[in-house]
């Protein structure tokens, strides 16, 4: 007899992991593991069942091998996707703009008919992004292009709103932490360093910093209006795979986003000012507010650098909270004592240290201890990292890192990464935290072959300013 | 090869490369090193404890070598190709039984190009080999020519080369101490982790030989983690050094780059990859397409595709509408079977498929309505054929007998096949090649070859659209005015 309770209680998980643990991060991090993975264990099981007949590639995968059930976690590892699966389309279809063909390729990843929606007179990734976030269901994240194609990962509006108010309690508090200790301070106001829009998952994040972070579009600071221009991004992507391979000659460029230059240039040209302002912002209206910024280390440390020139020293609250991912960006070389510069700069005691990537939308806090620990809603796997093999849920393995999210409902959320991680299954963690954890210096597999597609904003901003120098060049 | 010999503090099954110290066999101050892939770990000398031992430190010590003849020289190579047996020489099984654990191709495949060995030493071919790539007359004196006028004497002396070799074929190892044998030079080969095995059994085959010998003597094989700046920066000195020829991957060639300053050039043999291209003329028949499949099967296939010859994106003319695609979904399946049916001397299953491509093959799988990928779900190697005229963006990555087949209309989308990092380019017929000799060189393609013959590269003839053996020696000239 199927256990109902059990089924209800998964399905609550799914549906709002935050809510299922009262808000509380330290209930999320004490539930023991035998009953977490029988609940992420019935979760996958919902998601396969409905999923399998909506999400056509999950579909074929599973018919392919002949899986239609599961009985114990890493029986799912063969359903779950490569990392590559969102960039799997030809990629003359971005190269030309064949958005239509783009959509039926992303209705096969999602349970979201796209094919309905006209996207006939998108000129470029821009136009066809907002076109998209307007009128599909929903805000789809795209990667930074290094490969010379964009990942697109179609995430609901339902979805990055539930992953809000998870991060809200995994951004906010920490392991022992009385949620109403952080809820009772004075409201967040969140600065980004960056556009306020655009179609790149960091960027993104400003949705939720708005919804879930700081309550209003008010309180939310960013340093440039307005959207980042995907084109630009991808066009700076394709110039330096071109200038590699010695063929800048054969690059195509749009006459549509030739068109835009003088626009794109009036962007790029008013950036210097917009950072001034933005400075001065912090500097005046915000200094000793309570502020939340979270970024990539080499952002985080950017601003670091700017402010300290500008003299700017302890300016927020005590009890601002500043978080970054843990892994140092490809190329990026961090002073040693970065995190005491942001933290001095700041004015705070620590900086928050998270392990996730934007493709499945569960942060994961490194504890007191230095480990990580997984969210309770995200099912950690490891993979051989020579045979793909899933290895033993017990003792301590490192491998490929595999996840599957159960938050994903309208896509499919088991996900192989290309990152090397090494997970303690069974040793408690001095932190006192129940939950799985992985040890820190998670890295890329392939980081030593150079070159990856990892959606990070520190490719971002070079790609940008290459694609305009390169824009110039037509006159 | 030291191996399982008792050596202090080191267990006695842990295999050893010896360092080669011009006539020398080290086997002390080992330090423990990790084959690629993780599969082998040996012990071999600290090369940095011998830094001030590498190089030839008086170039003056090379004129040892000029008291040989050509013929001498012939003599001393065709004897140590003679001893370069595989029945018979330990020094080699020895070396051959551990690249099995080392090189990125399998033991039957190791095995074969082991085979071939002493055939590279052969007095004929090697006579040859030195004729066509520098001329023997400017080996072996000065050569007066007339110029403006002016008699000229012109003579190719040798030079003190470090060579950082490739480990993707034990032949490798072995053409190099033939290049520095016929120009009089010394040689420094750094080994790489995935075959530090061969150099150093030719080397000892070399002393067995004749210790004494200056061939035997200009000669040193050391194994040292590439990227040790320390001391990479110590070694890689005009002093020291005069040339680097550097083969290799693109990160181990660009890192070479930092050292390269005035008396010091870099020999650059690029990474590479080929192009394969297939003329409409492989569909006139059922027999034509058979043919061209196991053609183009043998340039994918053979070396298991660790080879910068072996085809990877092949573009074909197979016309681009539904039918053109069906047609070319035949031919990559027909390809597919040849693949299989190859000598296992040839091409075996990949000794380990490298698993980020296979999650890129996996993907494109499911994207069927652009992609058709037949095979590969025993990690055996697979074809994938575009249905557009696109190939896929893992193209550089493609290996481990995986292959790209596109569909092209017209002949003339080829150029976008070939830029910069292009080497060969294998046709198919053979006539085809009438419209792209003049034109895909502009671009960047190197070697053209009749499809079907990409790995049978000919050591007699230019090498990535440059001169590597001319430029290995030092022209010197000589202006004879009365």
């Amino acid at each position: 007899m199927p256990d109902m309770d059990l089924a209800n209680r998964a399905k609550a998980l799914c549906d709002d992991p935050a809510a299922f643990f009262d808000h509380d991060y330290t209930a999320m991090m004490s539930i023991e593991r035998a009953p977490l993975e029988a609940l992420q264990l019935e979760g996958i099981r919902q998601r396969l069942a409905g999923l399998r007949g909506k999400v056509a590639m999950l579909g074929k995968l599973a018919d392919n091998q002949g899986i239609e059930d599961i009985d114990d976690l890493n029986s799912i590892v063969p359903l779950l996707f490569e990392h590559v699966m969102y960039k799997s389309y030809p990629p003359s279809l971005l190269e030309n703009r064949r958005f239509k063909d783009i959509n039926l390729f992303l209705s096969k990843l999602t349970s979201m008919d796209l094919t309905g929606i006209d996207v006939s007179h998108c000129q470029s990734i821009d136009d066809w992004m907002e076109t998209m976030d307007r009128e599909s269901p929903l805000m789809i994240m795209h990667s930074s292009g290094t490969s010379g194609t964009m990942s697109f990962l179609p995430v609901s509006k339902k979805e990055w709103d539930k992953f809000g108010a998870a991060l809200r309690v995994t951004f906010l508090q920490n392991f022992g932490d009385e949620p109403e200790t952080q809820e009772s301070g004075e409201e967040f106001h969140a600065i980004y360093p960056y556009f306020r829009h655009g179609g790149a998952g960091h960027v993104r994040m400003c949705e939720i910093y708005v919804n879930h972070i700081c309550g209003s579009e008010e309180r939310l600071h960013t340093a440039y209006p307005g959207r980042m221009s995907s084109d630009l991004l991808y066009m700076g992507a394709k110039i330096r795979a071109a200038q590699a391979k010695g063929q800048l000659d054969r690059l195509k460029i749009s006459p549509a986003l030739l068109a835009r230059k003088a626009e794109l240039e009036a962007i790029q040209a008013a950036m210097p000012e917009h950072l001034m302002a933005f400075f001065a912002e912090l500097a005046e209206t915000l200094k000793g507010k309570r502020i939340f910024f979270w970024g990539a280390q080499n952002l985080l440390y950017n601003v670091t650098k700017i402010g300290h020139e500008k003299g700017l020293k302890n300016i927020f609250s005590p009890d601002s909270v500043i978080g970054t991912g843990g892994d140092v960006k490809d190329g990026m070389v961090m002073p040693d004592d970065w995190k005491e510069q942001v933290c001095d700069f700041v004015g705070v005691d620590r900086i928050k240290m998270c392990y996730g990537m934007s493709e499945v939308l569960g942060l994961h806090n490194k504890c007191g201890a230095g480990h990580y620990h997984f969210v309770p809603w995200v099912v950690p796997f490891v993979l051989d990292p020579d045979t793909s093999k899933v290895l033993p849920r017990e003792g301590v393995t490192t491998g490929r890192a595999a996840f599957f999210d159960l938050g994903a409902e309208t896509r499919w959320g088991g996900f192989i990464t290309g990152d090397e991680v090494t997970i303690h299954w069974d040793d408690p963690c001095g932190c006192g935290a129940k939950a799985v954890w992985a040890e820190d210096g998670i890295q890329r597999l392939g980081a030593k072959r150079g070159g990856d597609d990892k959606i990070s904003c520190a490719a971002t901003e070079g790609a940008h300013k290459d694609a305009m120098s390169f824009l110039n060049s037509f006159e | 090869m030291g191996i399982e010999s008792t050596v202090e503090g080191v267990t006695k099954t842990m295999p050893i490369a010896p360092l080669i110290l011009r006539g020398r066999i080290v086997t002390d101050h080992l330090i423990e090193v990790g084959g690629r892939g993780g599969d082998l770990i040996f012990h071999t000398p600290d090369a940095r404890r011998f830094a001030d031992q590498l190089p030839l430190g008086d170039p003056g010590r090379l004129a040892d070598l000029y008291a040989l003849s050509f013929e001498n020289i012939l003599d001393y190579l065709e004897a140590l190709g003679k001893r370069l047996d595989m029945r018979s020489n330990v020094h080699l099984q020895q070396a051959c039984r551990l690249s099995y654990l080392t090189a990125p191709t399998t033991p039957p495949i190791v095995d074969a190009s082991y085979a071939a060995l002493s055939a590279m030493f052969a007095r004929n071919h090697v006579r040859e080999m030195a004729e066509k790539t520098v001329g023997i007359r400017y080996l072996e004196g000065w050569v007066e020519e007339e110029l403006d006028g002016l008699r000229l004497g012109v003579r190719c002396f040798g030079a003190r080369t470090l060579h950082i070799i490739a480990g993707n074929s034990p032949m490798i190892s072995a053409l190099t101490i033939i290049r520095n044998a016929i120009l009089r030079s010394d040689a420094i080969i750094k080994t790489p982790s995935n075959d530090p095995f061969t150099a150093p059994a030719i080397a000892q085959t070399m002393i067995d030989l004749d210790p004494d010998h200056p061939i035997t003597r200009h000669l040193t094989v050391a194994y040292w983690r590439g990227g040790d700046e320390a001391f990479e920066e110590r070694l890689y000195q005009p002093h020291n050094v005069e040339k680097i020829m550097a083969w290799g991957g693109f990160a181990s060639v660009k890192h070479v780059t930092r050292y390269i300053q005035p008396g010091l050039e870099l020999v650059s043999l690029d990474p590479k990859r080929s192009a394969s291209i297939i003329g409409a003329q492989a569909f006139a028949s059922e027999e034509g397409m058979a043919d061209a499949a196991k053609r183009l099967a043998t340039d994918i296939g053979a070396m298991n595709q660790v080879g910068c010859v072996n085809a990877r994106v092949v573009y074909v003319q197979s016309g681009t509408d539904e039918e053109g695609v069906d047609r070319l979904k035949r031919f990559g399946a027909a390809t597919y079977r040849a693949m299989l049916d190859l000598p296992q001397a040839i091409s075996t299953k990949p000794k380990r498929y490298d698993q980020e491509l296979k999650g890129e093959v996996d993907a494109i799988r499911l994207s069927d309505d652009w992609y058709s990928v037949i095979g590969g779900a025993e990690e055996e190697g697979a074809i994938i054929v575009s249905h557009m005229p696109d190939p896929v963006d893992f193209a550089t990555r493609l290996g481990d007998r995986t292959a790209n087949l596109v569909p092209i209309d017209a002949i003339a989308e080829v150029t976008a096949a070939v830029d910069a990092y292009t080497q060969t380019v294998g046709v198919y017929p053979e006539s085809l090649k009438a419209e792209l000799l003049n034109v895909l060189p502009l671009y960047g393609a190197q070697r053209f070859v009749t499809l079907g013959h990409a790995v049978e590269a000919t050591l007699a003839s230019a090498q990535d659209g440059i001169e590597p053996v001319r430029r290995m020696g030092k022209w010197i000239i000589n202006e004879i005015r009365d």
